[in-house]
């Protein structure tokens, strides 16, 4: 397990391409060494085969044929000639075609057996032979080579014996015969137990050659067999490493996503927390906002207070003094003082109304009624008169029926001098122009009242038209513009009334000749929308 | 009040522009016991109608007027009609732009609301005096001619002599021989006259040819 563990580490340290391109190299190596293997061992036995048959099996049969002629043809014959059953000439033919055919055997035999099987068969065996463990079977060539050189002077002796024994035939002296057939048939016999005993080594040497052959491929299944296990145990190895890489991957993975998870999580967290306090943040920023507008407004009414307490105040200044003069030139009778202070007391009641409207203006009592939308416009355009006759602006305002509508009153003039104050801004601007105009108009249909406030200053660039409602985002100067205005009456018309606020830009004679670009800014409140007082209060409050 | 004499105003007329009917009535109220006549006129239009119809002698206006500009109405009057009539313009404002406009007209005065009926009486006093003493040189004038067309013309002459020749100092720096060259007169009547003059300390010899011509002297006239 050492080593195995050695390798492991060592294939560890491989980069994943590497293992995967190895264990292709071993499979593909390991097919071929297989492959070649088998190939090699089919050759070799192939090869044992060819030499089994050419050398052991065809030569048994030349023998066999070699001893049937010499056993039927010669002895037969030499036979039939002793008891005169055949005439000499057949004899001689029969006996020298039996010569020529045993010698011709013999040549074949001889070929055969000395011919060695060539080509890769042989080449195979012999590479294969390399391999084999077990030792050589010793070879019983010499004892055979002795056999085959007594066949062969044998064969010899019987041939010239034979021609002898023809020659006398051809003579016809039996007499002489007698003792030729019977040594020639003793050549026979003995040379017949020769051949008898060669083909019983050829038998035998089958029989050894069986011997190796089992052994070959007893050999080659063995190797075989290793080489299959030994690529199988490879290609495991790899393998598991690569199944291992996979799981420590899968499991680095699994931390790095549990890690990763966990942070977010922390982070979800955090980020929660930390949008809370930004919301508290942003919540105390619109409150100190809603009270900078409300302080910007406050200034502005305070102008306008200022100027309308101003001509009264110039009234009953004048009054005073009448008094003096006209003692001193003694005309201060009765009559002149109660019209005087008649005057004078219509006057500061004036005075003391401005203020309360002021007053109830920016102290408002926090709950929703019914009133009248016209005395609201005519509120706001009281309240910003003073500004409007200082900038020379025409405000108008049209209005067919007077309207009804349910909701916090002071809110509505609110939104209504914003945007006059707008109009009028964008109109003091405009100071080469010929007449400045503000035009309200308020009608209604079956569900909805509307009430459009168009004021001949130009328009608004329409690409800045969608942001006129964003907070903070004013065209004015920092120390003339907030940037709530706008935001805080659209806050106001959608939260509290229910309505919309939308701006756009038109062309408008505004009862004149010429069309002016006009911007107009539409006011929709819903009629029936009766709407209670509960959880609006809080609202109502930041304003 | 006293310090001016208002009653002079008596005898002129006003033309009073102030949009804001309160402050126009008792301003009015206040200012007719002391003037000839005064018009009270809300708008441009009224204005302009009054001071094409009657003598007017003083205008007093507003500059903030509704929806338009009382220094507008003074232009017309003063660049378009081409009357010259002294003018006092009131206004709640402070503005420049207003008092050089004011200026480039030639306003007379310049009074910020709210009237102090003093200022503006003094101010009227004081726009209309060069017209009051323009009134007073006429008279005397005309009693002067008067005196010398009943009594010795001679000795008229010598007086007008004497008060037309004398030096930044109210002295007179003649002998009876030029007077008597420059005046012709007989020497008689000059020494008479010196004379008479010496004795009541009007015209006392310093030196030769030096009289010195005394003001505070002279008998004070009953107001005619």
């Amino acid at each position: 397990m050492k080593i195995f563990d050695l390798i492991n580490q060592k294939l560890e340290t491989i980069k994943f391409s590497n293992k995967t391109k190895l264990l292709i190299f071993i499979i593909l190596s390991g097919t071929m060494t297989i492959g070649f293997l088998m190939f090699v061992s089919i050759f070799a036995l192939k090869y044992d085969y060819e030499t089994l048959f050419q050398k052991h099996t065809q030569p048994q049969v030349e023998l066999e044929e070699i001893k049937d002629i010499y056993r039927v043809n010669i002895t037969e014959t030499l036979h039939d000639i002793k008891d005169e059953q055949i005439t000499s000439s057949d004899a001689i033919e029969v006996i020298f075609l039996a010569q020529q055919i045993t010698a011709k055997q013999w040549e074949n035999y001889k070929k055969s057996v000395n011919t060695d099987i060539g080509g890769l068969p042989y080449f195979a065996s012999k590479w294969l032979n390399l391999f084999l463990v077990s030792p050589a079977l010793p070879e019983k060539n010499i004892f055979q080579q002795g056999i085959v050189e007594k066949i062969n002077t044998k064969m010899r002796s019987i041939d010239t014996q034979t021609n002898a024994l023809l020659e006398i035939l051809k003579e016809n002296k039996k007499q002489q015969m007698t003792p030729i057939i019977d040594n020639i048939m003793l050549e026979a016999n003995s040379l017949n137990i020769y051949l008898s005993s060669l083909i019983t080594i050829h038998l035998k040497q089958s029989i050894t050659e069986k011997g190796i052959n089992d052994r070959l491929f007893r050999t080659s299944t063995y190797m075989l067999i290793l080489l299959i296990g030994l690529i199988f145990f490879f290609i495991s190895l790899v393998l598991f490493t690569i199944i291992n890489h996979f799981k420590n991957l899968h499991n680095y993975l699994e931390e790095n996503v549990l890690s990763k998870t966990q942070e977010l999580r922390f982070l979800n967290n955090s980020l929660e927390s930390r949008i809370k306090k930004e919301v508290e943040n942003s919540r105390k920023k619109d409150n100190i906002m809603f009270q900078q507008a409300r302080l910007a407004s406050l200034g502005e009414m305070l102008q306008n207070i200022a100027h309308q307490w101003r001509q009264p105040l110039g009234s009953l200044m004048m009054i005073i003094q009448s008094f003096e003069s006209k003692f001193m030139a003694g005309k201060l009778d009765a009559p002149f003082i109660t019209s005087r202070v008649a005057d004078a007391q219509l006057l500061s009641q004036n005075m003391s109304d401005t203020l309360e409207d002021f007053r109830t203006f920016f102290n408002p009592n926090k709950s929703k009624k019914t009133f009248l939308i016209k005395e609201v416009i005519q509120k706001a355009i009281d309240l910003s008169k003073y500004q409007l006759e200082k900038e020379e602006i025409n405000l108008s305002l049209f209005m067919k029926e007077d309207l009804e509508v349910f909701g916090f009153k002071n809110e509505l003039i609110h939104v209504l001098l914003n945007l006059i104050g707008n109009s009028k801004d964008i109109l003091s601007t405009k100071s080469e122009m010929g007449e400045k105009m503000i035009r309200i108009i308020a009608k209604q249909d079956s569900q909805t009242i509307f009430i459009n406030v168009i004021d001949n200053g130009g328009g608004i660039k329409s690409d800045i038209i969608p942001k006129v409602f964003d907070p903070y985002f004013t065209t004015k100067h920092k120390s003339v513009g907030t940037g709530i205005g706008l935001y805080m009456s659209k806050q106001m018309v959608e939260k509290h009334m229910h309505g919309r606020i939308t701006c756009k830009n038109i062309r408008h004679k505004l009862g004149s000749a010429n069309f002016y670009a006009c911007t107009m800014f539409t006011i929709e409140i819903p009629k029936n929308y009766i709407n209670t007082n509960e959880g609006e209060d809080n609202e109502q409050t930041q304003f | 009040m006293n310090k001016r004499n208002f009653e002079l105003l008596g005898a002129f007329s006003i033309l009073y522009l102030e949009d804001e009917a309160d402050l126009l009535k008792h301003t009015t109220s206040v200012l007719e016991d002391f003037v000839k006549k005064i018009y009270p006129v809300q708008t441009i239009d009224e204005a302009l109608q009054i001071i094409k119809t009657e003598k007017i002698d003083v205008i007093i206006s507003d500059i903030h007027l509704k929806y338009s500009n009382g220094l507008d109405f003074l232009r017309v009057v003063k660049n378009d009609l081409d009357i010259e009539i002294p003018s006092i313009v009131t206004t709640a404002f402070t503005d420049t732009e207003y008092l050089l406009d004011a200026i480039k007209l030639k306003v007379d005065n310049y009074i910020i609301k709210p009237v102090n009926i003093k200022e503006l009486l003094n101010n009227l006093h004081d726009v209309l005096l060069p017209k009051i003493q323009q009134k007073e040189i006429e008279r005397s004038y005309n009693i002067i001619k008067t005196i010398s067309a009943v009594t010795d013309s001679k000795q008229v002459d010598i007086i007008r002599f004497i008060v037309k020749n004398l030096d930044s100092d109210n002295i007179l720096n003649y002998s009876y021989s030029e007077i008597m060259e420059q005046v012709d007169v007989s020497k008689p009547t000059v020494i008479k006259l010196f004379k008479q003059l010496g004795d009541q300390g009007i015209l006392l010899k310093i030196q030769n040819k030096k009289y010195l011509f005394n003001e505070n002297k002279l008998p004070i006239p009953e107001r005619i």
